[in-house]
């Protein structure tokens, strides 16, 4: 399958942080969730992906292209929704028409007000008066308007309400049905990639700590739950980590019908990605 | 080019609430160009701080991208760093024509109305270089100081950088003074009266250049 975002060995050492060897594939059609904490290093890898900072080291290839040497053309088939960054809350939906036909070759006016009206937005209204879902949809219709191939969205549902979130994904999911087209999505509702991400990279204090299909994370992952006595009996390289709770522990193992057979477990859940990743970093081993 | 131009209209379009302060400025200097006591006095004033006034609007665009934090989502857009910058001089330097141009037309008008005779045009043209270069200088060192420093320290900074230049020419005259060697203040002078619709041009055309060159090398290498 061929990728369309590549991103090899990739560093970058700040004062306090360190993103070390980072290593992403986002395979053509598919949608790639990027979970991790606050400050665990989702922006500065998105914003190393869009060349908004230098990259120390490392290798970044966007539909076949380095990102740094081709970053005009390739950016020409990017559509980007950042969490805290746009235009000025002072232009309208017009005007930031007016701007962006100057600034896309492939800028599809027809399209963008069709998504203005289908999100109900205010045409001449400037965007200080919208709220943050009605901002959020701003972007995301600009993000779409000049038939991009790729999306980079940090936190792009941050800020809906549950309509608007479904709203919002179903579009992704739309977007995602022409197979030349690809996601890398950030955010920490995990309930959110678990409808539509293909694949989940988990990023903890600046690496990567998994990256699994969606499917093998909900289907072969499980928490098991048990006594301090029952624990002693579990070999360490049998489960990834546990969590010692009030009454019981919860432990989290990569296979779970392999674990309930060595062991007879007889109380393995079926985990969220959210259970995954809260045991992953409060965890031990 | 393209991105350039978007650039430039998103600064113009944001542009648009200070109509209204703009409209009130230009009635309050023409109004007390008015009461100068020469004509003379009454076009330089006018012609002088319609240029500032379109200026500096300029450079509060920078204000509403740092609100906005917009900087880091106009960099994901297909424009490199160096159309970024240049967009940012081709703005500024356009608002300050179009000051001049507005300047050195009320100041006609005004001429006109009040003694029925058209104004001298070439000292009027050299009044608006003088204004060009005066904001010229204050620009090109406040434009690194922003991608520097950010909008709100940007501000703070060219008082001090216009201090240490101060003090630096001071220092200069000082010295000179102390070990008696007498610069030709009179020459340069002379020439300068000679040739200062050049002079001025060429100046400023200088200044915006090296400007550029700071503002483009200090932004290339931002983090943002």
């Amino acid at each position: 399958m061929e990728n369309i975002l590549e991103v090899k060995n990739l560093c970058k050492k700040y004062k306090g942080f360190e993103l070390r060897n980072i290593n992403i594939e986002v395979p053509k059609g598919m949608i790639m969730g990027l979970i991790g904490e606050n400050g665990a290093g989702k922006s500065t890898t998105i914003k190393s992906i869009l060349n908004v900072i230098n990259r120390d080291s490392g290798e970044i290839n966007i539909f076949g292209l380095d990102n740094v040497k081709n970053e005009k053309q390739i950016k020409e088939d990017i559509g980007v929704v950042l969490d805290d960054s746009f235009l000025s809350d002072y232009l309208n939906p017009t005007d930031i028409n007016k701007i962006m036909k100057n600034m896309y070759k492939t800028w599809d006016e027809k399209l963008y007000f069709e998504y203005i009206e289908k999100f109900n937005l205010p045409r001449n209204k400037i965007s200080k008066e919208f709220s943050s879902g009605m901002k959020m949809k701003l972007k995301i219709a600009v993000a779409l308007s000049h038939h991009p191939k790729l999306l980079i969205l940090d936190e792009p549902t941050s800020g809906l309400d549950p309509v608007a979130r479904n709203e919002i994904l179903d579009i992704f999911q739309d977007f995602i049905q022409d197979e030349e087209h690809g996601i890398f999505v950030s955010s920490h509702i995990t309930s959110d990639l678990e409808h539509i991400a293909d694949y989940i990279t988990f990023i903890n204090e600046g690496e990567i700590v998994l990256t699994k299909t969606r499917d093998e994370l909900l289907e072969n992952f499980g928490i098991v739950k048990c006594s301090e006595e029952d624990f002693k009996k579990f070999d360490k390289k049998d489960y990834v980590k546990f969590k010692r709770n009030r009454y019981e522990y919860d432990i989290l193992v990569e296979d779970k019908v392999e674990f309930a057979r060595k062991y007879d477990a007889q109380i393995i859940d079926k985990p969220t990605i959210e259970d995954i990743m809260l045991i992953y970093i409060k965890g031990e081993k | 080019m393209n991105g350039i131009k978007g650039l430039i209209t998103k600064d113009l379009l944001q542009l648009k609430t200070y109509k209204r302060t703009l409209i009130v400025f230009i009635f309050v200097f023409v109004v007390s160009g008015m009461q100068q006591e020469t004509m003379d006095g009454a076009m330089s004033m006018i012609t002088i701080m319609l240029i500032l006034v379109f200026g500096m609007v300029g450079i509060a665009t920078f204000s509403y991208d740092e609100m906005a934090k917009a900087d880091r989502y106009i960099l994901t857009l297909p424009l490199t760093r160096k159309e970024v910058v240049r967009a940012k001089y081709m703005l500024v330097i356009l608002l300050t024509l179009v000051g001049a141009v507005l300047g050195v037309l009320a100041s006609g008008i005004i001429s006109y109305a009040m003694s029925k005779a058209l104004p001298d045009f070439l000292e009027l043209i050299s009044y608006a270089l003088g204004g060009i270069l005066g904001i010229a200088f204050v620009e090109g060192i406040q434009i690194p100081c922003m991608y520097k420093f950010g909008a709100e320290k940007g501000r703070m900074q060219i008082f001090i950088v216009i201090a240490i230049m101060a003090l630096l020419l001071g220092g200069i005259f000082f010295i000179g003074e102390k070990i008696n060697v007498n610069l030709p203040v009179n020459n340069i002078l002379n020439i300068l009266t000679n040739f200062l619709p050049l002079v001025l041009l060429a100046l400023t055309a200088i200044i915006y250049f090296v400007s550029y060159k700071i503002a483009y090398k200090l932004y290339s290498k931002k983090e943002i």
